[in-house]
């Protein structure tokens, strides 16, 4: 019953956050920055590689500088162009504005109770094993993209994680790490 | 003819029970996805990648070829009853498709698409299995220079050419290269860019990347903007079938439609999008000059010719990935990237030593189009249904899948930890409005670029003269200039006129 008073709060406020969060061509610039900032980041291991002695003609650290090279350019160019159109007009309909408006912004709550769903089967998988983990993975992805019914969506989840798990190891012979339960499989 | 023997094999290869019963899956899986908007045939390949590594070779390629072909089918069903497009190439189907669904022409609307799609495919698949050979032929000769012109070929198409925005395709491009350069060179035993930790010695495994970059990242996506999906309502339709009449007007349409997607999946332009906006411009030229103001209200040509345009595409697509290991989509990509995993190289080597693989596929490809209309023809209306599968279950069924496939390749915490990254790497780029297929194409035709021209350079002792010596690499690199210099052009040109 909470998630729906969360959805429909967020689903209210959406779209007037994402235009205030978002100015068109403004969200390139970091996007470009970092750009750059990988591509230095190549070039600068690229020059501190240890390179074997024997290598002949182009060695292991021409295509990395090429790359290097290449991410820094296109993310200056990014950010200039973001400085640039930026400037110029703040509402045009070019195609790029209405990708960055269409994807940009909101469901904040959705996306983060996802990521936590998957951080949380990272730290589960080995101790707990995978049915705990699967089921809590299930359950918290499901539950971050609007479920109806948690508590039978849980069951769900634990349904389909043990099932996976019987699939997997009994049939395909795969080995799924069974954690505190094992014991019980 | 040795052509028709080799295929005969093959033939007697894809209907042993198994092969049948995994090509039955692949097209009804391919269905499924094609059918359901944001999820495409490439995620769905890149799912089955790893779960299908302990099936032979032969039975798991099938399967891929069944999906890849099922999508095409099942993306028209959609587009037609509720004007959501399953694939992008499905797109030009619903300016027609979806106002006859509205006129009570639906039934006519999916007959024509999946009777279309299946002539396309046949035609298109004969074409593959007489061509293929050829190109081996021609490939035999190709050395490292010939190889580095290829990939450069499909770097640009895929980054330049395809996506609407240069800068943001090439950064895309970039990132796959410089994600193909982790772990220890091959040719050198030097490591880089490991960052001190020894999982990443063996590099980024390609698994890892496909499913985080398109299953986890679009997972994510979803999350980020889950209250907003439209709703849709379906357009109950009854079960498809044509009138003669209807097959009178189909006929040009399917047969224009095929000869226009055929050429297009052999070049590297990014999948069947451009042949059917190709495909519908044509026909609704060819309706204003017949006086037939039909188009815009539902005419059939308008479903017909799209249609079979993007099942002939898909079909040849096939030429240059199996005769040069070159991908010419996202999908054909994400298939040459497990040929990878299986240790095989597409190209003459692929035919020479897997030949029993290479036409048994070829095979499949019939037989999996006979099952496609046999599902499609009396069932369409079955499948739209599909979109009523609570999208919560769907992605969380996803991201369990792609997780449980990634984490039982290696048994690896860390790969499992690697691919939740690259779907935060798919979610910020898919957020940005950067295109996937260019980081997949540099993942993927990063290593091979990167060899053939340190081998080419090899050879000529260092003289960059050998990358332009033979002829194909000469007409391969004049390719790639006329295509930059089109692009620019076109570009320049909408840009005065819009």
């Amino acid at each position: 019953m909470s998630a729906s008073t969360h959805r429909t709060a967020l689903s209210d406020g959406g779209s007037a956050r994402n235009t205030r969060r978002f100015p068109v061509g403004g969200g390139e610039f970091p996007v470009g920055a970092a750009v750059s900032v990988l591509g230095g980041f190549l070039l600068v291991r690229t020059a501190a590689m240890d390179v074997p002695s024997s290598v002949s003609f182009l060695g292991p650290r021409f295509f990395p500088a090429v790359v290097g090279t290449l991410l820094l350019l296109l993310g200056v160019a990014l950010a200039v162009r973001a400085l640039l159109t930026r400037g110029s007009s703040s509402h045009d309909g070019s195609a790029e504005s209405e990708a960055t408006e269409n994807t940009g912004g909101s469901g904040r709550k959705p996306l983060l109770l996802t990521a936590a769903s998957l951080l949380a089967h990272l730290l589960l998988l080995r101790p707990a094993g995978w049915i705990i983990a699967g089921a809590v993975l299930f359950w918290g992805v499901s539950c971050a993209l609007g479920s109806a019914h948690r508590l039978r969506d849980l069951g769900i989840s634990v349904v389909v994680a043990a099932s996976v798990q019987l699939a997997f190891s009994a049939v395909l012979g795969l080995p799924l790490p069974s954690g505190v339960l094992m014991g019980v499989f | 003819m040795d052509t028709l023997s080799l295929l005969g094999g093959g033939f007697a290869e894809a209907l042993t029970p198994l092969n049948l019963l995994l090509c039955l899956v692949g097209v009804l899986l391919g269905t499924v996805v094609g059918v359901l908007p944001g999820l495409g045939t490439a995620m769905a390949i890149a799912l089955l990648v790893p779960v299908t590594f302990r099936l032979e070779p032969t039975g798991a390629f099938i399967m891929f070829a069944g999906v890849y072909f099922g999508g095409q089918f099942g993306g028209a069903t959609t587009a037609i009853l509720l004007n959501t497009p399953g694939q992008s190439s499905s797109m030009a189907t619903a300016f027609e498709g979806f106002p006859m669904a509205k006129n009570r022409r639906a039934p006519q609307a999916l007959a024509t698409a999946v009777l279309g799609s299946f002539l396309a495919s046949l035609v298109a698949v004969t074409l593959v299995v007489f061509f293929s050979p050829l190109m081996v032929e021609l490939a035999v000769g190709f050395g490292p220079p010939e190889y580095f012109a290829l990939a450069v070929l499909a770097f640009l198409a895929v980054s330049a050419v395809v996506t609407g925005d240069v800068l943001r395709g090439m950064t895309a491009l970039s990132l796959g290269l410089a994600l193909s350069v982790v772990g220890i060179d091959e040719q050198s035993g030097a490591v880089r860019f490991t960052l001190g930790s020894a999982q990443l010695l063996d590099g980024i495994s390609i698994v890892v990347v496909t499913v985080g970059l398109l299953a986890v990242g679009e997972v994510l996506h979803v999350a980020a903007r889950s209250h907003r999906e439209p709703v849709t309502e379906t357009i109950s339709s009854g079960r498809p079938w044509l009138s003669r009449r209807d097959l009178r007007r189909c006929w040009g349409p399917w047969l224009r439609g095929t000869a226009l997607g055929v050429p297009f999946g052999v070049i590297p332009a990014g999948g069947a999008e451009i042949p059917t906006f190709l495909s519908y411009g044509a026909e609704k030229s060819l309706a204003a000059r017949r006086g037939d103001g039909e188009f815009g209200k539902g005419a059939i040509e308008g479903v017909a010719g799209p249609e079979a345009a993007n099942n002939a595409t898909t079909a040849t697509s096939l030429v240059p990935l199996l005769g040069l290991g070159l991908p010419t989509s996202a999908t054909a990509a994400i298939m040459l990237g497990a040929f990878q995993q299986y240790g095989m190289r597409p190209g003459p080597l692929l035919f020479s030593q897997e030949s029993d693989l290479v036409w048994a596929l070829l095979a499949s490809l019939f037989v999996g189009s006979v099952m496609l209309l046999a599902l499609n023809l009396p069932f369409a209306p079955l499948w739209a249904r599909l979109l009523r599968i609570p999208r919560n279950y769907l992605y969380a069924g996803i991201v369990v899948f792609a997780t449980l496939g990634v984490y039982t390749t290696r048994s690896s915490v860390f790969d499992v930890l690697l691919l939740y990254v690259m779907g935060a790497l798919g979610f910020l780029l898919r957020r940005h409005g950067f295109p996937i297929a260019p980081v997949l194409i540099g993942v993927i035709l990063g290593p091979l670029a990167e060899t053939s021209l340190r081998r080419a350079m090899a050879m000529s002792q260092g003289d960059p003269g050998v990358l332009v010596s033979g002829p194909f690499t000469i007409v391969i690199h004049t390719l790639v200039l006329v295509t930059v210099i089109a692009s620019v052009v076109y570009r320049l040109r909408r840009r005065r006129t819009g």
